[in-house]
């Protein structure tokens, strides 16, 4: 299974196509100044095994089709669709053609239209497939469900207060292609992640906990869910005999994962430039002000590590960049989308990211994390006298606009006078202030990691898949 | 779609098949103040099938299955390639066997189809509603976003059912801003529905501009030194009782989550001393985000009394797990109604309490009961008076509050949910600001 360097394979649907789609292009720049499609042919599995039994299905990433942006009396129309055959594409024109030429008055009864300028691209031209160790045929369906099994049914015989094991693993081929009258775009990579989700039971408490993995490689991943296992189903027995936390503000230990939500929910969210042109943002108030302790650097970008969330281009053609956000605990800059940054007159930062083909792009994450510090997490739980480790996120939500925290937390493990107490408290609810927090941070670790097994929601929809993460923080944080 | 069938009898090893198919048209409009940012459609159509094997193991009858999405643009090699793999990889499968839906003679009908105004007029008119809404204080609206998607769902199985059908389904989000002594604050606040929903995004926006201007004028959530009452409203109402619903799933029973039997307190051993829970299944609530005719392998849904008094009547679910654990199918969850209380939400008021009715997000763990939301938004009533606060946090668990629940005689309709729009408890945790 272990060969170095194979190439993921570039899309056959869009080589059929490319040609039909430059030529859509070129038609519709007769009627409108500016004229994109962007197109998506991504293909994926997931694979489950629980005690109940095992479903292979398609992976919800799964999805094939374009969308085409022209620019029209200074505002900008989108329309989503998927059903092309090559020849078809004087029908395409004329739909599309129809569509924002015969909407656009009955539109402009209702409401005011915002004015854009006008897209400038350089010109480029150019594909990238990404090399992987291990892709997903390099193991047979029949491989993946029965070490998925082999993961359960080690499981359930670990403790008899095992009620249940799920052990998910889902691939996925990204491939994405940009075509401007200046631009022309493909690129292909790979993905996988997975989950360990043990459910155990104690009289009438009922307990979980989760493990999760992300890559980008193909089934090489599965090693590492089933090396892992038994340390997330002791976890998630530990937790049988958790407590609840006293409420109250404390000093806290994050790890990476933690330290990865605080960056997304808490901040990040608050930094994407499409919040700045609704004014819903705070951030702006802060740009080459303090809003962290002078020993944080953050970044966001699909340029940097190889993650879910790391690409060449975005779904906007803008290519992938690195960007500071905070420098020294000063907000340097944030992230933007092409349409925002026309709104505010700064340059996209290639985080443009849909759903899927049939959704509006917006600005989102990519991989975002504080950059490890010089200390060491020994030191970090040393200085502690009563605090809390925490460990392993369960969910959060943003709030650019007023900056408060919400970070669900599954357990965290106390500390009284630099030592571990034994103690476990479950769950945890984090909140706060966005600046108190970020200020708070007296300790960063020298650890890095990122994880990437989840997918961010603007609000409670458009869902992508980015990753976060950085070093052990120590903080300050209310606990509930 | 006779295509794709013709492709799948390609393989007489199969027990059977099931195929979806979904057209979607679709008006959105993105609004920043008064301003439309941006309008999109949308034209898209998809293909989901499932292919049973039957299959073996240690000498008993099994099954194996498996569901590939198949797009439009797919060429006759690729649709045979997918369903292929499909085939290939069930063989691996040994899960216990259940019947397919059959026929019962009404599934093809489509009386959901009511095309009485064009996509973008809809969009036109809630997006009118939201520029044009009489403000209440100071506020303004700062943004909103409108999706009206056209769906046609077409559901064919190898039993024989064949079932259309065509309905309006949305959602929207809008965004209210209001000027504080501080800083500028808002309220979020968005549904998902079906129809044409201009009274509840009317409400939406009433309540929306009354919750902004309580939250600019909001101090830091004081902690009590007793522990006081809380009431739940807003989106957290349906988020707690998801877990009473969570519980009585076939699937979640099956799974082994879920201990419940019918005929049990829904409660445990926890002794109710105020409001007994009833849950029943609506699946034609009108406006409702689960209304519709059929659930996603062709049921026939209907409406189902699941918890009455605190007591489980039945399990809900599709016709697999229902199978599984042998009770009758109620079909996919589609909207759930919870019966309202007896106590007026003034008389839940009458003693000093929090109210909390916006959250950054209100969760409700279902396994284990733990829920928990970052307050935005909520009152606190010490007895002499009452102030908005904001920040903090509310958490507990439902076994530990659920002897004294209240559930207001005053309802509420959100998303798939139609029931009490507050619910007050004893034995939430408030971790205040101060």
């Amino acid at each position: 299974m272990m060969s170095n360097n194979k190439c993921v394979p570039t899309s056959p649907f869009f080589i059929a196509h490319q040609e039909g789609i430059q030529k859509t292009v070129d038609a519709l720049s007769r009627d409108f100044s500016f004229v994109s499609i962007f197109g998506t042919d991504c293909e994926g599995v997931s694979y489950q095994a629980q005690k109940s039994g095992v479903e292979v299905r398609d992976s919800m990433w799964t999805d094939r089709g374009f969308v085409v942006r022209v620019f029209h009396e200074g505002q900008y129309f989108e329309h989503s669709f998927n059903q092309l055959s090559v020849g078809s594409e004087d029908r395409l024109v004329k739909t599309i053609r129809d569509l924002v030429i015969g909407s656009a008055p009955l539109l402009s009864q209702g409401f005011s239209s915002t004015q854009y300028p006008l897209v400038r691209e350089e010109p480029l031209k150019g594909e990238w497939n990404a090399s992987v160790e291990s892709l997903p045929g390099d193991l047979s369906p029949e491989g993946k469900i029965e070490r998925l099994r082999a993961i359960v049914r080690k499981g359930l015989e670990q403790s008899p207060e095992v009620v249940d094991v799920k052990a998910v693993y889902e691939e996925v081929f990204v491939r994405k292609m940009y075509c401007s009258t200046k631009r022309n775009l493909m690129q292909s990579y790979l993905w996988s992640q997975g989950y360990v989700i043990p459910i155990v039971r104690r009289g009438e408490k009922t307990q979980f906990a989760y493990g999760s993995f992300s890559d980008r490689e193909g089934p090489i991943q599965l090693g590492e869910m089933d090396l892992m296992a038994p340390q997330i189903i002791d976890e998630c027995l530990m937790l049988l005999d958790a407590q609840k936390v006293h409420p109250g503000a404390y000093d806290v230990i994050c790890s990476p994962e933690i330290t990865g939500l605080i960056a997304h929910e808490a901040f990040g969210h608050g930094v994407e430039m499409d919040m700045f042109v609704k004014e819903r943002a705070k951030a702006r108030e802060y740009l080459g002000k303090p809003i962290a302790s002078s020993i944080v650097q953050m970044r966001d970008g699909a340029a940097v590590h190889n993650t879910v969330s790391s690409y060449w281009f975005d779904d906007e053609g803008v290519l992938a960049s690195n960007t500071l956000i905070i420098e020294n605990g000063i907000l340097k800059t944030g992230i933007c989308d092409q349409l925002s940054a026309l709104r505010l007159g700064t340059q996209p930062t290639g985080n443009g990211k849909r759903q899927s083909f049939a959704n509006k792009a917006y600005t989102r994450m990519t991989n975002t994390f504080f950059e490890p510090g010089l200390d060491h997490l020994d030191d970090m739980i040393h200085s502690i006298e009563h605090g809390f480790l925490l460990k392993r996120m369960m969910s959060g939500m943003e709030d650019p606009k007023n900056w408060g925290i919400q970070c669900m937390v599954l357990y965290g493990q106390e500390i009284r006078n630099g030592a571990f107490t034994g103690v476990i408290v479950s769950p945890v609810i984090m909140t706060g202030y966005v600046p108190d927090l970020l200020q708070s941070i007296t300790m960063v670790s020298d650890d890095f990691e990122l994880f990437g097994s989840g997918a961010c929601g603007k609000g409670y929809k458009e869902f992508v898949k980015n990753a976060n993460g950085g070093p052990y923080i120590r903080c300050k944080a209310r606990l509930g | 779609m006779d295509a794709i069938i013709a492709g799948v009898n390609q393989f007489p090893q199969l027990s059977g098949w099931k195929l979806t198919q979904t057209k979607t048209t679709s008006q959105e409009i993105y609004l920043v103040r008064q301003e439309m940012d941006m309008a999109r459609t949308q034209e898209v159509l998809q293909y989901q099938l499932t292919v049973y094997l039957p299959t073996e193991t240690d000498g008993s009858q099994r099954l194996g299955l498996a569901t590939v999405v198949l797009h439009p643009s797919m060429t006759d090699s690729e649709i045979s390639q997918k369903i292929s793999q499909a085939v290939f990889a069930s063989q691996f499968i040994h899960n216990p066997p259940f019947p397919l839906v059959k026929p019962d003679g009404a599934q093809t009908t489509n009386p959901h189809a009511k095309r009485e105004m064009d996509l973008v007029d809809k969009a036109i008119a809630l997006g009118k509603a939201m520029t044009q809404a009489a403000p209440k204080g100071k506020g303004w609206l700062n943004s909103g976003e409108i999706f009206i998607h056209r769906i046609q769902t077409r559901i064919r199985n190898s039993e024989g059912i064949d079932c259309i059908e065509e309905g309006d389904h949305g959602f929207f989000e809008v965004i209210i801003t209001h000027p504080s002594k501080g800083e500028e604050v808002e309220i979020y606040k968005s549904m998902k529905f079906t129809g044409f929903p201009l009274n509840f995004l009317n409400e939406s926006l009433e309540e929306s501009y009354y919750f902004a201007q309580q939250r600019s004028l909001a101090q830091p959530t004081p902690s009590s030194r007793t522990q006081l009452p809380v009431i739940l409203g807003g989106e957290a109402v349906p988020e707690f009782f998801h877990y009473y619903l969570a519980h009585a799933s076939a699937k979640m029973v099956y799974e082994e989550i879920s201990t419940q039997k019918p005929g049990d307190s829904v409660h445990g051993t926890h002794d109710i001393l105020e409001d007994q829970i009833s849950i029943r299944l609506d699946p034609h609530l009108d406006g409702g985000a689960g209304t519709g005719f059929f659930d996603t392998d062709g049921f026939l849904w209907y409406p189902a009394q699941i918890i009455q008094n605190g007591v489980l009547k039945q399990y809900w679910g599709n016709t697999r797990y229902a199978h599984y654990v042998g009770c009758p199918p109620t079909g996919d969850l589609s909207n759930f109604v919870v019966q309202a209380g007896k106590t007026g939400i003034d008389e839940m008021r009458s003693d000093p309490h929090y109210e909390l009715v916006a959250f950054s997000s209100f969760e409700m763990e279902a396994v284990t009961g733990d829920f928990a939301g970052e307050i935005r938004l909520g009152w606190y009533d010490d007895g002499n008076q009452k102030i908005p606060i904001t920040g903090g946090s509310v958490s507990g668990n439902i076994h530990n509050v659920q002897s004294h629940l209240r559930l207001s005689k005053e309802t509420v309709q959100l998303g798939n949910y139609q029931g009490p729009s507050r619910v007050r408890m004893m034995g939430a945790t408030i971790a205040g600001c101060m």
